[in-house]
């Protein structure tokens, strides 16, 4: 084990063990994206920080429930998500569409709020600058369906209904969309565990 | 649909699944053929990994730090007492979820009943002490001895008028009570707007110490150094870019004038052979010296100088105003 940087995979075993430190890295790695995740889902920053400690409890509590099977930031993203959408559907409401926005995560990291290593901090705005420059050329047409599908929890045929596209054109387009991510992770070089 | 479902079919789904956009039959008959055909399961892994992605794209808004101090204190909470009881069996998952919107303040933990604006539950509150101050001392006073014998003097009346007394006796101790506890009230409040203010000011701050420590890992750990010169233009101009492993620099500027509204600087990275690459804009601030960082491209671009030139606020594709500063990368 990397004990210098430890993998999200290696941090979740610690937590499994209850090993709180482990659990606070974790936290200061995703929590930021997280919460943009939550705020971009839900609409209501209150409701968002309260996702985000649900999301991170369940993470302490069930980490020994992560079997290894795919990245581990892909499975707190989706305990994050999950949590998002459902409480989205308790609402019964949709939150204002906004349009993907290329802030600079240090600068505004740098205002206030949390604030984790300098290390931590520019390299995880590295990384999603990449990530970011990378879904922006991901073409506008697949990209709203992607959005529509992962932020809002729309299924193919809602999505059809909501855009009037035949539903052959959203699947057609939200597998190209998905498999266009999946080269974009791939030429970003970025590591498994570095989401 | 499982019955129907082919492993062509499903390895078509599995985009769409991996992002849950698929309907409520198709997503359990996708579900079933994986139980079956685990094969697939690490394709379904690198699809969610890659739909994890879209999490960066949305729009970034700091983060309370509140947040995470009251979720530390759960956690650290409860992995000090998974230590102290190493042999009790661990019941993670009937642990109720963690108080939400914890106050900073942990007093103000201690007494949720007094917040109420109006002050209707705390009057409550303290209605339902002097009820249990009245009736207190009568729950432990012992009986009143049965008489033996017939006595003149009616000890009835005494006891009630004893009890008279006591009464009012508990009623003004009580409204001593209620004023104190409307000071410590009081107290309480004026503490917190204190905390709250202090706290703010820490994180501004930290805010502050987060930035410097940021640009002095740059300073402290250059990987080269591009010393930059004013030109006759800004014969004052000068600095210098810091650089990290040649993908990130901090870049130094001072001596430069202030622009008009409709002009900027932008920096540009100049190849030997090629035009110049534009490398963004200089942010100018209200002091002398300017601090930014910069990210040099990635994609083998080769350049052996770096400049800043005067151009229309929305930029240029190529330089057109003056250069005013220029250094060459060694």
């Amino acid at each position: 084990m990397n004990l210098s940087k430890p993998s999200d995979e290696e941090l979740l075993q610690l937590i499994a063990k209850r090993n709180a430190d482990a659990f606070e890295a974790l936290y200061d790695r995703h929590a930021q994206i997280i919460y943009n995740l939550l705020l971009r889902i839900i609409g209501e920053a209150s409701t968002a920080e309260e996702l985000v400690q649900e999301c991170f409890w369940q993470v302490w509590q069930k980490a020994s429930d992560y079997r290894g099977a795919g990245a581990g930031a892909a499975w707190i993203y989706r305990i994050a998500r999950n949590r998002g959408l459902d409480r989205l559907r308790q609402r019964n409401a949709r939150p204002q569409t906004v349009a993907l926005e290329m802030e600079e995560a240090p600068a505004v990291f740098a205002q206030y709020g949390q604030l984790p290593s300098v290390e931590t901090t520019v390299e995880r705005s590295w990384e999603q600058q990449q990530v970011r420059q990378s879904l922006a050329s991901i073409p506008e047409e697949q990209r709203v369906i992607l959005e529509l599908a992962y932020f809002e929890g729309m299924t193919q045929s809602e999505i059809a209904d909501y855009l009037s596209l035949p539903i052959g054109t959203i699947k057609s387009r939200i597998r190209m969309g998905v498999e266009k991510l999946e080269r974009l992770l791939g030429a970003t070089g970025l590591r498994r565990g570095d989401l | 649909m499982d019955n129907q479902v082919t492993y062509e079919t499903v390895v078509e789904l599995l985009p769409a699944y991996a992002i849950s956009a698929l309907e409520h039959d198709e997503m359990l008959a996708v579900e079933a053929y994986l139980q079956r055909q685990q094969t697939l399961l690490s394709r379904v892994a690198e699809l969610a990994l890659a739909t994890a992605q879209l999490a960066y794209a949305a729009p970034a808004v700091p983060l309370s730090a509140n947040v995470k101090r009251n979720l530390m204190a759960q956690v650290r909470a409860q992995a000090d007492n998974t230590q102290r009881l190493p042999t009790v069996a661990r019941a993670a998952d009937s642990t109720p979820a963690p108080p939400i919107n914890l106050p900073s303040n942990p007093l103000l933990v201690q007494r949720p009943p007094e917040r109420t604006p109006d002050g209707r539950q705390e009057r409550a509150l303290a209605l339902g002490r002097t009820q249990q101050l009245r009736t207190a001392p009568r729950a432990v006073q012992p009986p009143l001895p049965a008489p033996t014998r017939p006595q003149k003097f009616n000890f009835g009346w005494a006891a009630a008028a004893a009890i008279a007394v006591a009464a009012l006796f508990i009623i003004w101790v009580d409204m001593g009570v209620q004023r104190q506890v409307g000071q410590l009230q009081t107290q309480l409040a004026n503490r917190d707007t204190t905390i709250t203010e202090l706290s703010q000011q820490l994180q501004v701050k930290d805010a502050e110490i987060e930035q410097n420590r940021l640009q002095l890992a740059f300073f402290a750990a250059p990987t080269q150094i591009v010393a930059l010169t004013g030109t006759a233009d800004a014969p004052a101009g000068a600095g210098g870019v810091f650089y990290q492993h040649n993908e990130r620099g901090l870049l130094v500027v001072h001596g430069l004038a202030q622009l008009p509204a409709d002009q900027s600087y932008q920096l540009w990275l100049i190849p030997p052979d090629a035009d110049p690459v534009s490398a963004g804009f200089l942010a100018m601030q209200s002091t002398d010296i300017n601090r930014q960082q910069i990210t040099l491209p990635t994609d083998g671009l080769t350049y052996n100088a770096i400049g800043i030139s005067v151009e229309p606020a929305s930029g240029s594709p190529a330089p057109t105003g003056k250069i005013v500063i220029l250094g060459a990368k060694a």
